[in-house]
């Protein structure tokens, strides 16, 4: 029964995801990539929830007030979604699926990837000390019907908001998810996220390969190369690792979903004929929603935009650009200065009124 | 990062790191390889979407002495490496490798280029899986032992929460499974027992008895039976959780600890505390739900 619950609930993810994707990636005149409607879709949930989630944590609601709240938009943007994109998402899946007749072998390939890579990754056993904090916060959360107020290390109640990991909010979503479905919080975590995690990463490569190989051959050679880099590029700090062995963490997110995804849109801008003109708008989202997986993104995000998008503003001669992509990145750089404002015993967030 | 930080190393931070965190795999060197393969043989869009990123990484990201300014704003030594994953090492090695095999002539080169990229990646690289794959028992994903015990005490205990010392392992585990498992030592004191012995100081600190149970149940150091049982009265632990070889069995027996039940490998004993207390939750249903803070400075 549980392994049937969470592999309903893997399905209501990217249904999810693809709800909240469209719309920053479906324009009615216009080319649309499925691969960037998911991802971006996927930070846009979690942007959404960080903004819900937030003042509830920090004015010490329950979590079953947050479950509640998050049950609306969870059922009102794939309604919502259905009835404005159904029409170019039923043309999209009648393209993917003559697509299959052209490519099958691609696409049969990138399937049997995916679900080796995703069985491997839920099967497997792997001891980390920051599942100390990840899972054991889900738990706590659940058990207390709080949200980050007790310490998932020793379960006694917290003075003040860690604030290292308090705008993670990606956690309290597992948090939610538990307390809805029931589903126990290391199959949440370990199992589903992990699954989904290792899926849009899939899908992300598979997009990846196709737009940038022309021939057939090349792009299952290209697609089997970048998984086989996975399993190889392997110590304790790559990003690699991270989605081989710790695939369910929000700093895995950042490593293999956000920095692809950045790498993806920064692409666009050169290359696609499916280039939408809001790849900026998909930008920021995708900052805002991965500032609320890890404080890892804080640092990483910021950096490669600049890097990427940057040189780019200047080659083009577009400097009206650059304040743009300054703004993208405005959710970490906040955050960051928060952070280190707190690390450096200006304030602290209680946990209590008082 | 492990063992390696700025201060000390200087400029010389970033290529300890950036070694630490290749661990000998080729992937960076292909990386490079393949930077240059665009920059001779990649067309226009390649040139513009991947030579760039490289140029501007090469005199940030990797410059020695980016780590040593960054340092002075925050402490980047534990993280640093993460900027390494801007560098798109998975899509350019296997692009540029895709496009040499689908390149090569036809017939015995082409498989010769692909057997030769194939053992480029293999040979050049840590397979995940190298010293074995250990599939999770259980749905759970944590040993079927740790299940066993938490129930053990639960079914033992009068109280809904119990507090309990577990060893390195299970104490980094248990809550995972099970919430109502309270833990007399969080991560850091117990990361800190690993590495560091107690100064007789630190053992005559009363505001901190987790450290006494560490000193001995960790560390080894020798304590007087009534100053484990004082520092498990203090910190309300009834249930200590050892691997059965643990050389401390005979004299925690001795304090007066009992054994309730075991499993394969490990040994589940009790302690009747003198005055045992009951864990319960704060009660938030009454209070302003006000956002609080506090400037400190």
């Amino acid at each position: 029964m549980i392994i049937l619950k969470a592999l309903l609930l893997l399905l209501v993810n990217f249904i999810l995801y693809m709800s909240f994707g469209s719309f920053f990636e479906i324009r009615k005149t216009k080319k649309w990539s499925l691969a960037v409607t998911t991802a971006v879709g996927f930070f846009a949930y979690y942007a959404v929830f960080a903004l819900v989630c937030l003042p509830i944590m920090l004015t010490y609601r329950p979590l079953s007030l947050l479950s509640l709240i998050w049950v609306v938009p969870c059922a009102l943007v794939p309604v919502a979604s259905a009835i404005i994109f159904r029409k170019q998402w039923i043309m999209k899946f009648s393209d993917i699926r003559s697509d299959m007749k052209e490519n099958r072998t691609f696409y049969i390939v990138v399937a049997a990837v995916t679900v080796i890579s995703a069985a491997l990754v839920v099967c497997s056993y792997n001891f980390t000390l920051d599942a100390a904090y990840y899972v054991a916060s889900v738990t706590t959360n659940v058990d207390t019907n709080m949200i980050n107020v007790y310490d998932p290390f020793t379960g006694g109640w917290l003075d003040h908001f860690e604030l290292r990991y308090v705008f993670a909010t990606y956690y309290a979503n597992d948090a939610v998810i538990c307390q809805l479905t029931k589903l126990p919080a290391l199959v949440e975590t370990k199992s589903v996220m992990s699954a989904v995690i290792m899926i849009t990463v899939n899908i992300l490569y598979a997009h990846i390969s196709r737009k940038l190989c022309n021939s057939r051959t090349r792009q299952v050679l290209m697609y089997v190369l970048m998984m086989l880099t996975n399993y190889m590029f392997i110590s304790i700090y790559t990003a690699s690792n991270f989605l081989m062995t710790r695939t369910y963490e929000g700093k895995s997110v950042v490593g293999n979903i956000a920095l692809i995804l950045v790498f993806v849109l920064f692409a666009r801008l050169i290359t696609d004929e499916e280039r939408s003109g809001r790849e900026l708008l998909q930008l920021f989202v995708v900052c805002l929603g991965v500032a609320s997986a890890s404080s890892t993104a804080n640092m990483v995000i910021p950096a490669q935009v600049c890097v990427l998008f940057i040189p780019y503003a200047v080659m083009k001669k577009d400097l009206k650009m650059i304040p743009k992509v300054l703004l993208c990145i405005l959710p970490e750089i906040v955050m960051m200065t928060v952070y280190v404002l707190y690390v450096k015993g200006w304030f602290a967030i209680y946990t209590f009124p008082r | 990062m492990q063992g390696v930080n700025v201060f000390e190393n200087g400029i010389g931070y970033m290529l300890k790191c950036l070694s630490l965190y290749t661990a000998g795999t080729g992937f960076f060197v292909m990386y490079l390889a393949a930077i240059l393969f665009i920059v001779i043989k990649g067309s226009k869009r390649d040139r513009q979407i991947f030579i760039p990123q490289a140029v501007v990484l090469l005199v940030t990201v990797y410059n020695p002495l980016t780590p040593v300014i960054l340092d002075k704003i925050f402490d980047v030594s534990s993280e640093y490496y993460r900027l390494f994953w801007i560098a798109p090492v998975v899509v350019l090695v296997p692009y540029v490798a895709s496009l040499i095999i689908t390149d090569a002539k036809a017939g015995a080169q082409k498989g010769v280029t692909a057997a030769l990229i194939a053992a480029v990646f293999v040979l050049g690289g840590n397979f995940v899986y190298a010293k074995g794959y250990t599939a999770a028992t259980n749905i759970y994903k944590v040993p079927d032992e740790l299940i066993t015990i938490s129930e053990m005490i639960h079914e033992d205990s009068d109280t809904e929460y119990v507090k309990a010392f577990f060893e390195y392992e299970y104490n980094m585990e248990i809550r995972q499974y099970d919430p109502k498992m309270l833990l007399c030592v969080d991560r850091e004191d117990y990361i800190y027992a690993v590495n560091y012995s107690y100064t007789q100081e630190m053992l005559e600190n009363d505001d901190r008895p987790q450290d006494k149970l560490l000193a001995l149940l960790v560390r080894n150091q020798k304590l007087y039976p009534d100053q484990f049982t004082n520092a498990l009265d203090a910190t309300n632990t009834a249930y200590v959780v050892l691997t059965k070889g643990h050389p401390q069995i005979p004299f925690v027996k001795s304090a007066g600890l009992y054994p309730i039940g075991e499993t394969a490998t490990h040994i589940v004993l009790k302690y009747d505390l003198k005055d045992p207390y009951e864990y319960e939750l704060v009660d938030y249903s009454e209070v302003q739900h006000r956002f609080s803070y506090r400037r400190l400075k």
